[in-house]
């Protein structure tokens, strides 16, 4: 049972930590998208 | 058709024109190739009786790895200057330079296993059974299908910056089964066998060699734009 | 576009869910092996993994072909996102697969035909990204990953073969889970195909909207320049 355990918790971490890296990834684009934009209104 | 010809030539005469000149290439190519073996011995009791049957794998480690040296040339040499520019501007087909190219990575890398080949086997005093004929086949065929894939490679690498890292990385996996079918072929040979009983494994790098020869025919072009 | 993002996370969500509650409450355990038969278990994320990493690399190979005869960028983009997702799921496929294999066979690694050739696949996409790395320009880095995404898939063929026939010839210690599936377990397993390839539709998405919100930050920052 603990290698099922072990197998799925390995699929769960190795999902979780990748969507968390593109949520990541996306936000901080966005953000700097945002004030690039906002800047350049600005002037 | 002539007229190709008569370019991928003077594209292979041209490189081994430069290269008799220096023989750089060449040397450092056997002189890699005898080293990996010494170290081989090392790492390994090379009299023990076990080393014997893991031999054909140690003699194509040492060629792949001599051949890899070359092919990161091939391509590299002709940056100095923007050689490379005046090559694409003659008004041939641009496949003439990869086939040249490739015919030139042949002939050095087939000088070098001609001369390695016989030496590791005193070495590691093997005792040769099978046939020379049928042997030297099996290496050609292989080193034909790691050059012709090498080669494509080695002009994609030269585009990048890291190029001569890049190429060991980029031509491993892809030659995987060239190395599976050579060091198996090798093995059935040294222990006898004829070619009719290592078909399966000729067909494979057979197959390898005609497609990786086409393909970076068909995407040559793409490679030299700009 | 962010509604359908949305709407997609949502129904991987929904189907991630019902796939693992299939895995652990409904799937029978198969009553023909011996040792550790929950383990067998492992099977419907592992298949999936896998479907999904060739599914991907499928589609470098197409867009590849694509961004070359069309020159469009967005080609290159999908390639590249492609790519990096199927890196993700076959190392999910390379780590599941050990277990699997020590839980059954007690040994971590058997030089399984299957596991081997997704192993060498792992190395050729990995090749993919490392030139992607290194090339300079743009356009020339969309160009040359192309041109290696065509040969890294043509290739996938031909060392499942070659590697299939090395492993006859050497002994073959152990039968690759030659366990016949129930319809519950097929039932389950084909859940788990289609969670996973809704993962990978919204992972794709994800990466595409970054790659576009890059673009049109570098088209700003080009505008910026011109104009100081």
């Amino acid at each position: 049972m603990s290698y099922l355990f072990a197998a799925y918790t390995i699929i769960w971490v190795v999902i979780f930590l990748y969507t968390v890296y593109l949520w990541r990834k996306q936000n901080e684009v966005a953000t700097e998208l945002e004030i690039l934009k906002r800047a350049v209104e600005d002037k | 058709m002539k007229e190709f010809l008569s370019a991928v030539g003077a594209i292979v005469w041209k490189d081994l024109k430069a290269e008799f000149r220096t023989k750089e290439m060449i040397s450092s190519m056997l002189i890699f190739a005898f080293l990996v073996i010494v170290i081989f011995s090392f790492a390994f009791d090379p009299t023990a009786q076990s080393v014997k049957k893991i031999l054909p794998g140690v003699i194509w480690v040492a060629f792949i790895f001599a051949g890899t040296l070359g092919l990161n040339r091939s391509f590299l040499s002709e940056q100095i200057n923007e050689a490379i520019q005046g090559l694409m501007l003659a008004p041939v087909d641009r496949a003439a330079i990869y086939f040249g190219k490739v015919l030139g990575n042949m002939i050095y890398t087939s000088l070098v296993e001609a001369v390695a080949l016989p030496v590791f086997i005193i070495l590691f005093d093997f005792s040769f059974s099978g046939s020379w004929l049928s042997l030297i086949l099996v290496v050609v065929a292989s080193t034909f299908g790691f050059v012709a894939v090498g080669t494509f490679l080695a002009a994609l690498a030269s585009n990048t910056r890291t190029s001569e890292v890049l190429l060991p990385i980029i031509l491993f996996p892809v030659i995987v089964p060239v190395i599976i079918g050579a060091v198996e072929m090798t093995k059935a040979i040294f222990a006898g066998s004829s070619l009719g009983e290592v078909a399966t494994w000729l067909r494979v790098v057979l197959v390898y060699d005609v497609v990786f020869l086409v393909i970076p025919f068909l995407l040559f072009d793409f490679l030299l734009e700009a | 576009m962010r509604r359908r993002k949305q709407a997609i996370g949502l129904i991987t969500l929904v189907v991630t869910v019902l796939a693992v509650y299939l895995v652990f409450m409904y799937a029978p355990v198969p009553s023909n092996v011996r040792d550790l038969p929950e383990v067998q278990k492992i099977l419907y994320f592992h298949v999936s993994a896998a479907w999904i990493g060739f599914l991907a690399f499928f589609v470098v190979f197409v867009a590849s072909i694509l961004y070359l005869k069309s020159r469009d960028r967005k080609w290159d983009v999908l390639a590249a996102s492609s790519a990096e997702i199927g890196v993700v799921f076959t190392t999910i496929v390379l780590l599941t697969g050990p277990i699997w294999g020590k839980a059954a066979w007690n040994a971590w690694w058997t030089w399984d035909p299957r596991l081997t050739t997704t192993l060498v696949l792992w190395f050729i996409y990995l090749a993919y990204i490392v030139i992607r790395n290194s090339a300079e320009e743009d356009e020339k880095r969309a160009r040359l990953a192309a041109i290696f995404g065509i040969i890294g898939f043509v290739d996938v063929p031909i060392v499942f073969m070659a590697i299939r026939w090395w492993r006859t010839i050497h002994p073959v210690v152990f039968e690759a889970g030659q366990v016949g599936l129930t319809p519950k377990m097929l039932t389950t397993l084909f859940v788990s195909l289609i969670a996973f390839t809704f993962l990978y539709l919204y992972y794709l998405l994800l990466r595409l909207d970054i790659a576009k919100a890059k673009l049109e930050l570098a088209g700003i920052k080009e505008k910026l320049r011109a104009k100081f």
